[in-house]
């Protein structure tokens, strides 16, 4: 009797430490000084063309994942001042089946593309976005093509590439969907800048949401370090990488 | 502390048990073992037929159709084995399980049987025959999986973190999904463009892994029309578990559809070439 | 008969208060004191030479563990026999004595002791720290797989965690048997008064303690390594700081299973008693000289992949980098080349110690002795020429799938000489059905669903389908797991007499093993389920059409653990407060039963003469006894 009360306790005090572990290696902080970014509804009850419920979200990619945006917000808590990250969060909330239009501010410098196939929209309307940049034409590749920087784009240089926003959804939610936006490079830019001269590229897309579930984003611009510049910052959760929710 | 060696000569008057078993007893043995063997066997091989057919996927390419014959064939031959195995052991604890005297008194000694040659030489016989037979087996399975068929299609698969993409060289045409025509003996070019992948179109029962600056060939023939899942099967970092493309196996027709739909633009074409160009300065 | 009862020990021996000079001073923790003081002085110079350069990090991490490494075993006493020796100071044979762990009491287990006893008793709790961090990471893993797109860790985490998870298992099961009955055990059975270098073998254990430390301190350092236990490059290269603390882990890992490896074939070569010939050695020294040998073998390949690792992350070079003209496929082709003769390294100790199990408890002699030496030796030389079995989807050399399926396909011919052996001692055996004899069933039923699982990935055609999947995962935890370490369980219920010199709790030691025997079908059958329906494997989120079968193997794993914390609470209650053992419960003949219990320094009081195999369970005669004891005059005993 002694024995299996002692067995009993012995497990508990076991399994109590397992579960401290647990604990500490939870993701629960979403490596947001704001937490989940959701999207807000507008009035409007056309859009995407259709008539459907219409929804925003603005975020941007800053260069310095240490620093703060211009409404002060952290960037990225416990930032690294050599790592790029898209912020002030990296989950964002969208209801589904909307037309949901993403606004991304893009401060960060950039160059090629590991895959040149990463340079062409896919998945949103019209397969194209919008761009309001105060960036001179760079010089592109392939060499031979010009691509405008202004308006309304599908394609830009797969040598002009600041981070792409590229998402497909979780195994088994809907296997279909798959989109993703090349952000044009813009300089080196400042985090906190909000003057019209600082470089920075505005981009504007809508799609349609898909089924309810988990989305995963990430970036296909190689702005890390180590094989295919895939390390550091683009191996590191949070940074370059994060989930839609689909409610 | 006692520090007296132990009495090794304890049961030294007790007379050995008799090496030869009583015929009576034999009988017993061999029979209970046979027939606990049969009906194991017949479970096993219920097991197999019953499993091989709820569990994989059903076959969408010749290749599949070979996973799902060779699993098939393996846990036939396997049943036997196993239920030996098993049938021996049961009866051990059935039969030779004896209550000792006392908790920390151990049952008399058995027959010091220290080997039977002509066991031993057929369990060897056997086993080498399986064997053989699982090696001729798989060889040829192997080899029939290495004919190329004329008029192959070649695909162009490039993995990178954490996405598949598919070129089409000869239409130069660039897909996030990959589209393959039934009946058409399907050859994929398999590269990476950072670290190791492995390119596993699921219900094509075939992968290969992708591998920064060398290209890989697998060769497939799609037999029914369908969808299937292209899964990267080697860890790959960050989002292995997203690195997922979706496929569809379409007539022939819709085959050239798809191309057309994706349509020879310069700036595919372009695009194209400046990734086999990546490609070959890896 | 021999009575020895008022002869003087070798432990109660009076020392001087100067006797083992240096060795007094050291403990455990002064070797903590002295390997961090030394990895932060070498980190303070190492970064403010490389701050700021291309490999800055990658330097000062190698070189910093490296310091931490060194720092720990001059802490402890490591290098005190050399250094004494390279400054011309011979050590007496009262520092010997010391060393030995003379008038230390407990204290001994916390200090770098030659006694094998001592070496072997701490090799056991080291397997089990290990057994429970892997176990608890086990336990993060199926806690994320319960749903399917569960967020309970980020990917990131979740890689790291399959990553340390793995090798964290890899080393405890390497050293699992051969660490503590290899040590405690194996002298006494051959009738060695110790192992041949007991310095050596305090080294080994001191090693890998210090390596422990690294492994864990890689979910510390940018985010842990992510490429998996089998660090494929160039995924390895690309990873942060934390896969420099991994490699240092496995280099000196390697060192300390080399030490132990020659450690134990000097050992057998040279220390067994008069009359111990090679025909009569136990079933288990075998099993420990072939799986050193293989070791030794096997850990080299891997001494050099992860120092040229080091190199390609530290210094530039591209061992596995594609753009510096390296491939990741002779990372592949050198890993595996350990790999696969290193499952075997793991499997050959515990299935020789469960064989000797089974002689004891099915009271007969070993069936077919020379046929199994011969199949583990078997087992070891096909072992090195199957690696490229683990490569038959990676598109390397596939000319040669037909000559790997055969040497792979060939392995099953010895191994199923381990089934014939078994089978074959338990036939008309009388069935002797206590805690360990438990295990021996267990692993049957397990190692045969492991061993036909194997069959269809041996196969290249079907392989192509279950490489990379969930049933790889099952079938290598059946084999490992519901083999190795089942067999290993059999061992130490049957040794715990001898080394704890309790009788272990048979009553709660059953509990355990029942919920282990199910919880761990109901898991890793689960896991076949998924894999055959097509589940990739380290992911740490995957289709809801995989959601019943990972729900169950989740709920199979907790119990599975709690199995284990019930044996674990079995083995420590027992230890602290269980009946005082007999020398010999089971009244089995091999030499370690002949010792008194506790085991005295130097095992023998009387030098043992072997008369025979210890198997001679129903036979006749002094060789059936398998050894006397003969007065030894020099050692003062009373006839
Ligand atoms: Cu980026
Ligand atoms: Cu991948």
């Amino acid at each position: 009797m002694r024995r299996t009360i002692g067995a009993v306790g012995f497990v508990a005090l076991l399994s109590g430490i397992v579960a401290l572990v647990g604990l500490g290696f939870t993701n629960q902080t979403y490596h947001s000084s704001i937490g989940t970014l959701r999207a807000t509804t507008s009035a409007a009850t056309t859009a995407c063309g259709k008539p459907m419920v219409a929804q925003q979200l603005s975020f941007a990619t800053y260069a310095d994942s240490s620093g703060t945006n211009s409404a002060g917000q952290l960037v990225h808590p416990g930032g690294n001042p050599n790592w790029p990250s898209y912020g002030p969060s990296n989950i964002f909330s969208v209801k589904a089946h909307a037309c949901v239009t993403m606004t991304i501010t893009q401060f960060d410098s950039g160059g090629a593309l590991n895959n040149p196939y990463f340079d062409s929209i896919q998945g949103t309307v019209g397969d194209v976005a919008t761009m309001v940049s105060n960036q001179p034409s760079v010089s592109g590749c392939p060499s031979g093509q010009s691509f405008t920087y202004k308006g309304t784009y599908h394609q830009i240089s797969p040598c002009d590439v600041g981070h792409t926003f590229t998402m497909r959804a979780l195994p088994g939610v809907d296997p279909g969907f798959f989109l993703s936006v090349p952000l044009p490079l813009a300089g080196n830019g400042n985090n906190e800048c909000d003057l019209d001269s600082c470089p920075k590229v505005t981009v504007t897309f809508s799609f349609i949401s898909g089924p309810k579930g988990t989305y995963a984003w990430n970036c296909e611009f190689p702005c890390g370090l180590n094989v295919g510049n895939f390390g550091a910052v683009m191996s590191a959760y949070g940074y370059m990488s994060g989930y839609l929710h689909v409610v | 502390m006692s520090s007296e060696h132990p009495d090794l000569s304890a049961d030294a008057t007790v007379a050995s048990p008799p090496l030869k078993p009583d015929a009576k007893e034999n009988k017993k043995n061999v029979t209970v073992i046979a027939a606990l063997w049969l009906v194991l066997t017949a479970i096993g091989i219920a097991l197999s037929i019953w499993l091989t057919s709820a569990l994989l996927p059903s076959s969408m390419s010749t290749e599949m159709g070979g996973v799902r014959s060779t699993v098939l064939v393996f846990s036939l031959a396997a049943a036997p084995v196993v239920a030996f195995v098993l049938a021996t052991s049961i009866y051990s604890l059935l039969a030779w399980r004896k209550a000792p005297g006392s908790a920390d008194v151990p049952p008399p000694d058995a027959p010091p049987l220290r080997g039977n040659a002509a066991a031993t030489g057929i369990w060897l016989l056997t086993s080498s025959v399986l064997v053989v037979f699982l090696l001729v087996w798989g060889l040829s399975e192997w080899s029939a999986q290495q004919v190329v068929q004329p008029n192959d299609l070649v695909v162009k698969v490039t993995g990178q973190q954490w996405i598949w993409n598919f070129t089409y060289p000869d239409a130069k045409v660039d897909s996030h999904a990959l589209v393959v025509p039934l009946g058409r003996q399907v050859q994929f070019n398999v590269t990476s463009l950072d670290v190791t992948h492995g390119f596993w179109p699921v219900q094509l029962g075939q992968q290969v892994d992708a591998n920064p600056g060398l290209v890989t060939t697998i060769r497939v023939t799609p037999t029914h029309l369908g969808h299937f899942v292209v899964r990267c099967s080697q860890l790959c970092g960050l989002y292995h578990a997203y690195m997922y493309a979706q496929g569809d196996v379409v007539t022939a027709k819709a085959f050239e559809q798809f191309l057309e739909h994706h349509g020879a633009s310069a700036a595919t074409s372009a695009k194209v070439a400046l990734l086999a160009a990546r490609q070959g300065g890896q | 008969m021999t009575t020895l009862s008022d002869k003087p020990l070798l432990e109660h021996t009076v020392l001087s208060t100067a006797a083992g000079r240096l060795y007094r001073r050291q403990n455990v923790f002064t070797a903590i004191a002295t390997g961090v003081v030394l990895a932060a002085l070498v980190w303070w110079i190492t970064n403010s030479i490389f701050s700021g350069g291309a490999w800055a990090d990658d330097m000062t991490t190698v070189c910093m563990l490296t310091a931490w490494v060194v720092g720990f075993n001059l802490g402890i006493g490591t290098f005190n026999a050399v250094i004494y020796w390279m400054l011309g100071i011979d050590q007496t044979h009262e520092d010997e004595l010391y060393a030995a762990g003379v008038g230390q009491g407990r204290k001994r287990y916390l200090k770098y002791c030659t006694d094998h006893k001592v070496v072997g008793t701490q090799y056991l709790v080291l397997v089990f720290v290990l057994f429970f961090v892997g176990g608890t990471l086990a336990m993060m893993i199926r806690t994320q797989l319960l749903s399917p797109h569960s967020s309970f860790l980020s990917p990131q985490t979740y890689n790291s965690i399959v990553t340390i998870h793995g090798m964290c298992m890899i080393i405890a099961t390497i050293i699992m048997v051969s660490g503590p009955f290899a040590n405690f055990i194996m002298p006494i059975m051959i009738g060695a008064k110790d192992m041949a270098f007991p310095r050596l073998n305090a080294m080994s254990i001191w090693v890998v303690i210090s390596a422990v430390p690294c492994l864990v301190w890689t979910f510390f350092l940018d985010g842990g390594v992510n490429a998996g236990w089998t660090t494929y490059a160039p995924l390895s290269v690309q990873d942060g700081t934390a896969m420099d603390a991994f490699a240092i882990t496995i280099i000196v890992f390697v060192v300390s299973v080399t030490v132990a490896g020659i450690n134990t074939i000097v050992t057998v070569a040279t220390m067994r008693a008069e009359g111990m010939t090679f025909g009569r050695l136990p079933v288990f020294v075998w099993g420990s000289v072939i799986g050193g040998a293989l070791g030794l073998y096997a850990m080299p390949a891997f001494l050099i992949s992860m120092c040229s690792m080091i190199a390609d992350r530290a210094t530039g070079t591209s061992f596995y980098v594609a753009s510096g003209g390296g491939v990741g496929w002779l990372w592949e082709n050198t890993f595996w080349i350990m790999g696969h003769p290193e499952v075997y390294v793991i499997l050959i100790p515990p299935v020789a110690a469960m064989i000797e199990v089974i002689a004891t408890f099915a009271r007969k002699p070993v069936f077919a002795y020379k046929v199994i030496i011969g199949a583990f030796a078997g087992i070891a030389g096909l072992s090195i020429m199957v690696w490229a079995h683990h490569m038959f989807t990676t598109g390397w050399a596939p000319d040669l799938a037909g000559p790997f399926m055969l040497t792979t396909e060939l392995i099953s011919i010895p191994t199923g000489i381990i089934f014939l052996c078994i089978i074959g001692t338990l036939w008309r055996g009388s069935i002797w059905t206590r805690l360990p004899m438990y295990f021996v069933y267990l692993f049957l039923w397990n190692f045969i669903i492991g061993g036909v699982t194997g069959i269809y990935l041996s196969d290249v055609p079907a392989d192509n389908y279950f490489h990379g999947n969930m049933f790889v995962t099952a079938h290598f935890h059946y084999t490992l797991l519901g083999g190795a370490m089942i067999a290993g369980a059999a061992g130490l219920c049957y040794w715990f007499p001898k080394v704890s010199g309790r009788m272990l709790d048979e009553r709660i030691g059953k509990v355990a093993f029942w919920i282990i025997a199910v919880a761990f079908q109901v898991t890793y059958m689960a896991q076949f389920i998924a894999g055959a329906k097509g589940m990739p494997r380290r992911v740490a989120n995957y289709d809801p059409m995989y959601h019943v079968e990972n729900f169950v193997s989740s709920l199979g794993a907790y119990a599975l653990m709690v199995g284990w914390m019930v044996l674990l609470y079995a083995l420590v209650v027992s230890w602290i407060s269980g009946e005082h053992a007999p020398a010999n419960p089971w009244h089995s003949k091999t030499l370690e039963w002949h010792v008194p219990t506790p085991v005295p320094l130097e095992n023998f009081l009387v030098d043992p003469v072997v008369t025979g195999d210890p198997y001679g369970y129903g036979e006749q005669g002094p060789a059936a006894a398998h050894v006397t004891f003969e007065y030894d005059g020099d050692r003062g005993g009373h006839p």
